[in-house]
């Protein structure tokens, strides 16, 4: 557990307590300090005057959650995971303290908030001193509308599925709530909610996208498993302009239960964004703070995600299906692969797919950066998601029920949470796991069909799903494609690396230079000047000597009162008004100060100049550090090699436990 | 999918010799047993988990509720909501559901405690589901008199050894399911994703055999425990601490490590 944050909002004060070790974060909303901000469009004036006062504080108490989520680091990928779970202490002002303030709301929205997040969270609220109406976050430019239901939109194939189910086959008016945690998704979100009321009757879907936002400098945690609060708390108050105490999340059941797919994957590592248990949970804070029942709904829990596609194509809106959006990974998004192929968003959606029977129209190939069937799955995280996703599928296919709760665990976290009697929900969640395994044996089978050349001749890489999710005795045969010799070896621009059977190609480098060198010669001690001199393509290493003293005795002491006189030239220019030469002046001064500082030990004694070899062995060590930095990305088994064995300083060696011969040209 | 977060191992020397492994063929036993050393300190610092305590401490209330005359009120008083007859889903669910709370409650959620409340799920969902030969569709009564079964020397030495089995094995593949995937493929320890379920299920058997430690050890310390003071979060934590240590010389001695 990482130590605990506090969490200032709003302008509220805490006295310092022994537990905390960080600095209090501050998030304000309002106010020339604002570094957090929040807006919500489409919704007008009159409309707004519906919400109540506690809704606003939902809200607000919403964001600020989402931005301390933000706020505070869960570690690296590497740690152990002492960090994955924060402890925060929130100190809200609301406007409803009187209702805040009771142990049930209190209970209700930390039950909620700790399940979503994994984190522990404590609460104290104070009574706003001067409460801003809601206006402030509205763009009150817009109409008034109406709506029957309040669906949250994320732009996935899921929502868009709930959208189509309520507005194109049902007919009801619709208002789509979207939240859009990067800026990439928001023009796409935007253009697929106008593809929806385009072939909706008019004014039957209103989209209200939603901004919560915080300055760049509070921090950068990306798993944002709070968001989904932050969301419902929005559908809350927008659904009471329109007179409704109801919204809906639309999320097919695997998806929201989000069993792990792998032993590491523990508590909240697998979002738990629309889980059963989340959405009870929003259902209980909701309805204990507006004091009437308030449901939260999920009418997808019970269809895999190869049903939500087939219901979109099986209505005549398939066309729709390339215009969503399922990836996480925003960042590396471009036009032409709008989805990277390799998270686990995007591997389950083009199963479903391809289980789904979608065209390559209505879900077009070249949109993955990865080809789900025959992409290489590099090194680390990509091949560990695919890889274990088919694991897990392999296991549920044809899994016991006992085992299936035995093994998976998490699922009893389900059973009492989705409005059937025990029995009944563990026989469905059973069910929906098995059936959602089919599905994807079923777009592997159509994928071996289908490359069944490519396969027979050897042509798809080791690392792709359709080869790993074959025995490994129906292919015994080697692989004649791939060098057998650890090989290290530049081809024009670029470095061919093979090593532990996992290959890349790097850019070339001077470091990448100096490593090839050196791992030419195993055993070799190199001094960094002769590695500097083949870099340089010298037949021999430059003469090697002391630079001397930086600056000698003598000038050291004349700038020392070059110094004192600037002093009184500069009160002279002062008196006489003469700008310029003060400018000057104090240029010179600074001149002086800073070669001073790098010329005089901290007595003031003349400073030795760092000689040849120094240096020489400082080039060659930056540059294999930002050789090293690249290789760590790009071939974990590489740079574990070459950590263990290289030794870079003034003198450089590659010392192996074992003999080994490198192809290194 | 929802969002899943991935990791790696962590880059440290103390890992290097489990990758090797791998690597290179090493069974089970000697992975298991290079692993826990990589993780010694994590482990032996999990005797001390409130989440471990918390559920292994229910575990044993649970055999003890069971053979009460006030059966459901005792459920209730450990934490346990449940109806007037509770099938074993709904007991398992509760049971899950009253960690959950004690663990909001008091703060201090880690991965381990997360891993222990998980096997023990695991464990009261396998041993009593195979004993009432079905999951589902299981009477309150039949649930009460399975579960009052494990209220023995030899009984409870079953249940904890499960257990212990369970929480190894989840443990270890915490850490080792960082990196197993990366030895599958062609030209690889695992040719493919059937040769790596097929090591998971040999480390998973490995694990059972060496929590046979824990066994005995765990019955007798259930019955004399609970005669003689009762069997309080306390005393659960103590007997963490041993089972713990047991466990982890004995995964060392049969993966042939020396030290």
């Amino acid at each position: 557990m990482s130590d605990l944050s506090v969490v200032l909002c709003g302008g509220a004060s805490a006295a310092a307590s022994r537990s905390e070790r960080r600095p209090p974060v501050a998030l304000n909303l309002q106010g020339s300090n604002a570094n957090v901000f929040l807006r919500i469009d489409a919704i007008s004036d009159a409309m707004a005057r519906n919400i109540p006062e506690v809704l606003i504080d939902l809200v607000e108490i919403a964001v600020y959650a989402f931005a301390a989520d933000q706020a505070a680091g869960r570690g690296g990928i590497r740690d152990s995971g002492e960090s994955w779970r924060r402890h925060f202490q929130f100190h809200v002002p609301v406007r409803r303290h009187d209702l805040w303030s009771r142990a049930e709301v209190n209970e209700a929205l930390i039950d909620v908030l700790s399940f979503l997040s994994d984190d522990d969270y404590g609460f104290v609220f104070s009574k706003l001193a001067s409460p801003q109406p809601i206006q402030l976050y509205l763009d009150q430019s817009v109409a008034a509308f109406a709506a029957d239901v309040v669906i949250l939109f994320s732009g996935g194939l899921d929502s868009l599925a709930g959208a189509i189910q309520e507005t194109l086959i049902d007919g009801k008016k619709v208002a789509l709530i979207s939240h859009a945690s990067a800026s990439k998704r928001k023009p796409q979100i935007a253009a697929l909610a106008g593809d929806l009321a385009k072939r909706a009757p008019a004014n039957a879907v209103r989209h209200i996208p939603v901004w919560a936002t915080k300055a760049e400098n509070i921090g950068r945690e990306y798993s944002q498993r709070s968001r989904s609060f932050l969301y419902a708390a929005l559908a809350a108050a927008v659904a009471s302009t329109l007179g409704h105490d109801r919204i809906r999340f639309y999320e097919n059941g695997v998806t929201s239960m989000n069993l792990p797919i792998a032993p590491q994957v523990v508590g909240g590592r697998a979002s738990r964004t629309t889980h059963p248990q989340a959405i009870q949970g929003f259902a209980r804070l909701f309805t204990t703070l507006l004091e009437r029942p308030f449901a939260v709904e999920n009418p997808f829990i019970w269809k895999t995600k190869t049903d939500v596609v087939r219901l979109i194509k099986d209505n005549g809106w398939g066309q729709l299906v390339a215009r969503s959006v399922s990836c996480s990974r925003t960042v590396e998004a471009t036009k032409l692969h709008t989805h990277c192929g390799t998270c686990s968003q995007c591997i389950d959606r083009r199963f479903a797919t391809l289980a789904a029977g979608a065209t390559d129209q209505e879900d077009p190939p070249e949109m993955y950066k990865i080809d789900l069937l025959t992409g290489e799955r590099t090194f680390g995280e990509n091949r560990t998601m695919a890889e274990s996703f088919l694991q897990r599928a392999t296991r549920l296919r044809s899994i016991h029920e006992l085992d299936f709760f035995a093994e998976y665990s998490e699922a009893t976290r389900v059973i009492r949470h989705v409005g059937l009697t025990s029995d009944k929900a563990g026989r469905r969640v059973v069910e929906l796991h098995r059936r959602h395994a089919e599905e994807v044996f079923a777009a592997l089978a159509e994928g071996h069909k289908r490359y069944a050349r490519e396969f027979q001749e050897g042509k798809l890489p080791d690392s792709c799903l359709l080869v790993l999710a074959v025995p490994g005795r129906y292919r015994h045969a080697a692989d004649h494609s791939v060098p057998t010799v650890p090989t290290f070896r530049r081809e024009g621009d670029f470095w061919r690396i093979w090593f532990e059977n996992e290959r890349t190609s790097l850019k070339d480098s001077v470091g990448l230079r100096h490593i090839a060198r050196l791992l030419g010669s195993p055993g070799r001690q190199w001094h960094s000047a002769d590695l500097l001199a083949e870099e340089a393509g010298c037949t021999e290493r430059m003469p090697l000597g002391s630079a001397g003293e930086a600056s000698d005795f003598q000038s050291i002491r004349s700038y020392q009162a070059r110094l004192l006189k600037i002093e009184d030239e500069v009160a002279e220019a002062r008196a006489a008004g003469d700008v310029e030469r003060q400018v000057a002046l104090s240029e010179e001064a600074e001149q002086l100060s800073r070669h001073l500082g790098s010329a005089t030990d901290i007595r003031g004694n003349p400073r030795q100049a760092a000689d040849d070899a120094e240096k020489g062995g400082q080039a060659v060590s930056a540059a294999v550090r930002r050789a090293m930095k690249i290789i760590s990305r790009k071939h974990t088994p590489l740079w574990r090699h070459l950590n263990k064995h290289l030794k870079i300083g003034l003198f450089c060696n590659y010392e192996p436990d074992s003999p080994f011969t490198w192809i290194t040209s | 999918m929802g969002h899943i977060r991935l990791g790696e191992l962590p880059r440290t020397r103390k890992w290097e010799p489990v990758v090797e492994l791998i690597k290179r063929d090493g069974g089970a036993d000697a992975v298991a047993a290079a692993a826990i050393a990589a993780a010694e300190t994590a482990f032996k610092q999990a005797a001390e988990d409130e989440g471990l305590g918390r559920a292994l401490w229910l575990l044993t209330q649970l055999p003890l509720a069971a053979r009460s005359a006030n059966y459901l009120d005792r459920l209730r008083t450990i934490g346990l909501s449940v109806d007037a007859a509770p099938a074993l889903m709904d007991l398992v669910g509760a049971f899950t559901d009253a960690v959950d709370n004690q663990m909001r409650r008091t703060g201090g959620r880690t991965d381990f405690g997360e891993m222990a409340q998980m096997a023990a799920a695991e464990t009261l969902t396998k041993l009593l589901g195979e004993r009432s030969r079905s999951l589902f569709g299981t009477a309150s009564a039949d649930v009460q008199r399975e579960l009052a079964a494990f209220g023995t020397t030899n009984q409870f030495g079953t249940l904890a050894r499960d257990f212990f089995a369970g929480l190894t094995r989840r443990f270890l593949t915490f850490f080792l399911s960082r990196e197993l995937s990366n030895h599958v493929g062609g030209g690889r320890r695992f040719a493919s994703a059937t040769e790596h379920a097929e090591f998971n299920a040999a480390l998973d058997l490995h694990c059972r055999q060496a929590s046979r430690i824990v066994e005995e050890f765990a019955g007798g310390w259930f019955s004399k425990t609970n005669w003689e003071q009762g069997i309080t979060p306390e005393t659960v934590r103590g007997f963490a601490w041993v089972a713990l240590k047991k466990l982890r010389a004995e995964l060392r001695r049969t993966g042939g490590a020396t030290s």
